[in-house]
């Protein structure tokens, strides 16, 4: 958290890491930029910057970065046929025991099981912390009234 | 509903939400059998013309396709159920910077 406030780089007053970083993800985000194209730019302005500033360099970087402050969301990985997602006393099974398929993914062609490559995956993003974003917002919680 | 729950209805800022469900295809024409069902929740709390609004609707859940979930679908809204079901029950401890307060946060889904 408290590397988030950071300046920029040394001297830098208008700009901390956290303040960079959203304004530029919001600008990838609001413009539908490609992953590709959002690195390139963000190593360039890392480049333009004086040398000993905190701007990641990667885009998983900055995604990392974010999910500090619950901008993230959990991969659940599911059975193939829809029986059941593996979490909770299904955690570590690697197959579910009445449909028999396997949680990874097939090759396609030598029907070899890719372990470690999922063959299902749910995306959950989790509503407590958007909640709790949400009232975070002077504005936003003055709506919800 | 108030009248029901008079607790709930005594804190204005409990949460009152709509789920919404459709399939979609992210692919356009590019392969049209494929589709994905992501799971809306919209508040109603805020004005009737505000709620709908893009920026105000919460995506909670991202279904994967290559097929509709049909009648699977409840295996996979077992994570947001169960999140609702403490919201409800519980509620949680949350800051509100517009009253400058904690206060315990519940939520209904209508």
């Amino acid at each position: 958290m408290q590397d988030a406030e950071t300046p920029l780089y040394n001297g830098c007053l208008k700009y901390n890491k956290i303040s960079a970083i959203m304004g530029l993800y919001r600008i990838k985000v609001k413009s539908g930029m490609l992953e590709n194209y959002f690195d390139q730019l963000i190593k360039l302005v890392h480049d333009m910057l004086p040398g000993d500033n905190v701007l990641p360099t990667l885009i998983s970087e900055v995604k990392k970065f974010l999910k500090i402050f619950g901008f993230g969301y959990d991969v659940i990985h599911a059975c193939k046929n829809d029986c059941i997602l593996y979490q909770k006393e299904y955690e570590d099974m690697v197959s579910y025991p009445r449909c028999k398929t396997s949680r990874w993914e097939k090759d396609k062609y030598s029907n070899d099981v890719k372990q470690g490559i999922p063959a299902k995956v749910l995306r959950y993003f989790p509503i407590k912390d958007k909640l709790k974003r949400m009232f975070r917002s002077k504005k936003t919680a003055e709506n919800l009234r | 509903m108030n009248e029901n729950w008079p607790e709930f209805a005594l804190e204005p800022r409990n949460l009152r939400l709509g789920l919404s469900i459709d399939g979609m295809n992210p692919f356009s024409i590019q392969n049209i059998s494929y589709s994905i069902w992501p799971v809306l929740l919209v508040n109603y709390n805020m004005s009737p013309t505000m709620c709908m609004k893009e920026k105000n609707i919460m995506l909670s859940l991202l279904i994967p396709g290559p097929t509709a979930p049909s009648n699977n679908i409840d295996v996979y809204l077992a994570p947001l159920i169960d999140d609702l079901k403490d919201l409800w029950s519980d509620g949680i401890e949350i800051y509100d910077s517009f009253m400058k307060e904690n206060f315990t946060l519940r939520a209904m889904l209508l």
